[in-house]
């Protein structure tokens, strides 16, 4: 037995001078001596520390020098290529169109510390607040990498004191429950926010709380007293949000519905006296003034499997703005106080998840002039325009596990001819913009 | 003057033993909540004037005490993990593992529960939550109270490890500070189900489900089952140093591998070392 457990355990010795993938891979092997006798379990513990000491010394994993105090860390992240193209029509006649080839990437270090704290930080190319886009070839000569900039997309700290309560501070992904027609997804919130989330039986609650800092003004305190002259860009603005939602598991995780009601409330929002970028009331010449919003947003889905395991999602948002009326009077046209709702419904089939499966989407989405927030919505699929109505379709198809080929069309039309579409837009800002139309084609990459 | 550099000197010299026989020891509140302090106080009968330090916040803190050089021994009811170990290493210390004793986790229910065996599978969709009923593993009707540890403690990544394929837990899961909050919880719960140390399966209101093991037989966390492993959810607890033991903490290991050691090992409900054949 002795002769035979010191060639096991030379064999072993030779795997831990052969390299550190084989190194890792040596412990079902020690177990297996275990159960033949050969080892005991001190020194199959020993062993096994001699072999990680050596992972830890001759590879390039094992050299990461992490802080104690994490107990996980996670580097991931994600690259696109788009070429994308975009163009509409004016209420006068004329086209606009714009092609691009563009890319992105986001990488991400996400960690737990002890005592149930954590942290995250993102990288994003692209500074815009909806776009983390690079269009290739549109700066200073051939070449060129002056638009080519790494940004900090999202730093946060979490803290779960327990299972149930998670609290975040810091430039977060968005925490609410919503979709592209209200938030463009590539928005990360600044502020804080709490998450209250219970699971009994079937029925899963949640709560999603967030104070958000929209703007924030350059001179609160003016030295000279505040007046009519100087009141504004003196107060900062907070948008709030207020998430109630239900989940109702049918039968398994993948079989669900979910409703998750929030209102949003804009805060320190005073005509005369908010951040200059969004002050004052919204005009066919300046659209970002966030007057009179309040709106309340409904977003739904039920997901199910079908009869041959394709699974299905079929999902809808409704929004409303209860100020509607005086931002409509406000804006000149009492006459539209009704444009104060918003709709999305669409159904997704399949599920592009492993290599070969593929998945579609139909989307119709109707956005009313006063109804929204035209700083947030999508910035593709409409143009970052309210007042504007159709379809989006789209479709992903895996390449490979963490590798998606996506096609995205969109075409909408102006939803009320009698007033602008109001928004920034990405094909020039005229907003007198009747057609709209969008395609892309992409290709993801995770990691 | 003489006099007084030579009492100067005594004085140093007994403040500095003093301060030698001080033995730090922090980390797995399994190990340290009964059985480590059991045996110091023993370990300090034989040697007399030993002043031990005992903080139980979990495995993690253990590891990561030996990493910082801020104890002599760390504890520690899971094995350390590769990023611990290189981190350790990116420091200069060499982790030492030093099997201490033995523990079994047990899937321990409310008494009045008429579930009386549970398969590996049912156990692991019930912590991971893919089963969230009791009739769905043959028990009455009524959703399951899982209670598990913090995600500090050695335990609740082993249990990780061993009975869940290292899934995540379910999210209605309730993370518990230690194993008597989780003896405690489920003996109030008749829906209750968590798993806790040999050393706590005799709480008030509580009872050991035995497990159908990979080889079709009903077991439970008895010192045979583990020893010879056909419990599934047993394990080695650790002290770790840093490198070979020497001093006050090389003594007081060699006490709690001594037979005396691993007597108090037993008495305090976990299962002792083997003794060499």
């Amino acid at each position: 037995m002795f002769n035979l457990k010191t060639k096991v355990t030379a064999v072993l010795a030779a795997l831990l001078c052969a390299g550190s993938a084989l190194a890792q891979d040596s412990g079902p092997l020690i177990e297996l001596l275990i159960r033949k006798g050969v080892l005991n379990d001190q020194e199959a513990e020993e062993l096994r520390a001699e072999l990680v000491k050596d992972f830890a010394s001759n590879s390039a994993a094992g050299k990461l020098n992490l802080s104690s105090s994490l107990t996980e860390f996670r580097i991931a992240g994600d690259m696109r290529v788009r070429y994308e193209s975009r163009g509409g029509e004016l209420a006068t006649g004329g086209d606009q169109k714009r092609d691009r080839f563009r890319y992105r990437v986001r990488t991400a270090l996400t960690g737990k510390v002890l005592h149930n704290w954590g942290w995250g930080v993102r990288l994003e190319s692209g500074g815009g607040s909806r776009s983390t886009n690079v269009t290739l070839a549109d700066d200073g000569g051939p070449y060129a990498k002056t638009n080519d900039g790494l940004y900090i997309g999202q730093i946060y700290a979490t803290w779960a004191p327990t299972p149930e309560w998670t609290f975040t501070a810091g430039r977060m992904a968005n925490p609410l429950v919503t979709t592209s027609m209200v938030w463009d997804g590539d928005i990360n919130p600044e502020g804080v926010a709490e998450q209250f989330r219970t699971r009994r039986g079937n029925n899963e609650f949640f709560v999603t709380l967030g104070q958000f800092v929209y703007g924030t003004s350059g001179n609160q305190d003016p030295f000279a007293a505040i007046t009519s002259a100087n009141i504004a860009g003196t107060e900062d603005l907070f948008l709030t949000a207020w998430q109630g939602g239900y989940k109702r598991y049918i039968n398994g995780p993948t079989n669900f519905f979910q409703i998750a009601p929030v209102f949003y409330y804009y805060a320190g929002a005073d005509q005369r006296a908010n951040v200059a970028a969004f002050n004052g009331a919204m005009t066919a010449s300046n659209a970002a003034p966030v007057n009179n919003l309040s709106v309340l947003e409904i977003p739904m889905e039920y997901n199910w499997v079908a009869a041959n395991g394709v699974p299905l999602r079929a999902f809808a948002d409704f929004a409303i703005n209860l100020d509607a009326d005086s931002r409509a009077r406000k804006f000149g046209r009492t006459d539209l106080d009704g444009e104060d709702k918003a709709f999305h419904i669409g159904l997704q089939y399949g599920k592009a998840s492993l290599p070969g499966d593929w998945d579609v989407r139909a989307i119709y989405q109707s956005v009313g002039s006063f109804a929204l927030d035209v700083n947030l919505v999508d910035s593709d699929l409409f143009d970052s325009r309210t007042n504007m109505e159709g379809f989006i379709f789209g479709a992903n198809y895996a390449l490979g596990a963490a590798t998606q080929l996506s096609l995205t069309y969109a075409n909408a039309e102006r939803k009320n001819n009698s007033v602008i579409a109001s928004g920034a837009g990405d094909i020039g800002s005229n907003n007198a913009l009747s057609d709209y139309w969008l395609i892309q084609v992409d290709l993801n990459v995770k990691f | 003057m003489k006099k007084f550099v030579l009492f100067l000197a005594a004085a140093l010299l007994a403040a500095g033993s003093a301060s030698a026989q001080k033995l730090v020891i922090k980390g797995s509140d399994t190990l340290g909540a009964k059985m480590v302090p059991q045996v110091a106080e023993a370990f300090r009968a034989k040697v007399p004037g030993v002043v031990f330090e005992i903080a139980a916040e979990g495995s993690t803190t253990g590891i990561a005490a030996i990493t910082d050089s801020t104890a002599d021994i760390g504890m520690s009811s899971r094995r350390a993990r590769p990023t611990e170990m290189s981190a350790a290493q990116a420091k200069g210390v060499s982790m030492k593992p030093i099997i201490v004793s033995y523990d079994g986790m047990a899937v321990i229910v409310n008494e009045n529960n008429p579930v009386t065996k549970l398969t590996l599978r049912q156990v692991e969709q019930i912590f991971a939550g893919d089963v969230t009923d009791w009739s769905a593993v043959g028990g009455n009707a009524g959703p399951f109270s899982i209670y598990t540890r913090n995600t500090s403690s050695g335990t609740y990544q082993d249990w990780k490890d061993l009975a869940m394929k290292k899934r995540d837990y379910a999210s209605s899961s309730q993370k518990m500070a230690g194993n008597e909050q989780i003896a405690a919880e489920v003996g109030k719960n008749p829906n209750g189900i968590g798993y806790v140390g040999v050393a706590y399966i005799n709480a008030p209101g509580v009872k050991v489900v035995p497990i159908v093991n990979k080889d079709g037989q009903l077991v439970t966390p008895t010192a045979a089952n583990v020893h010879s492993k056909s419990y599934p959810y047993a394990r080695p607890n650790f002290f770790y140093t840093n490198g070979e033991p020497h001093g006050l903490a090389a003594q007081f290991i060699d006490y709690i591998l001594s037979a005396d050691g691993q007597a108090i090992v037993e008495k305090s409900g976990f299962i002792p070392v083997p003794v060499k054949s």
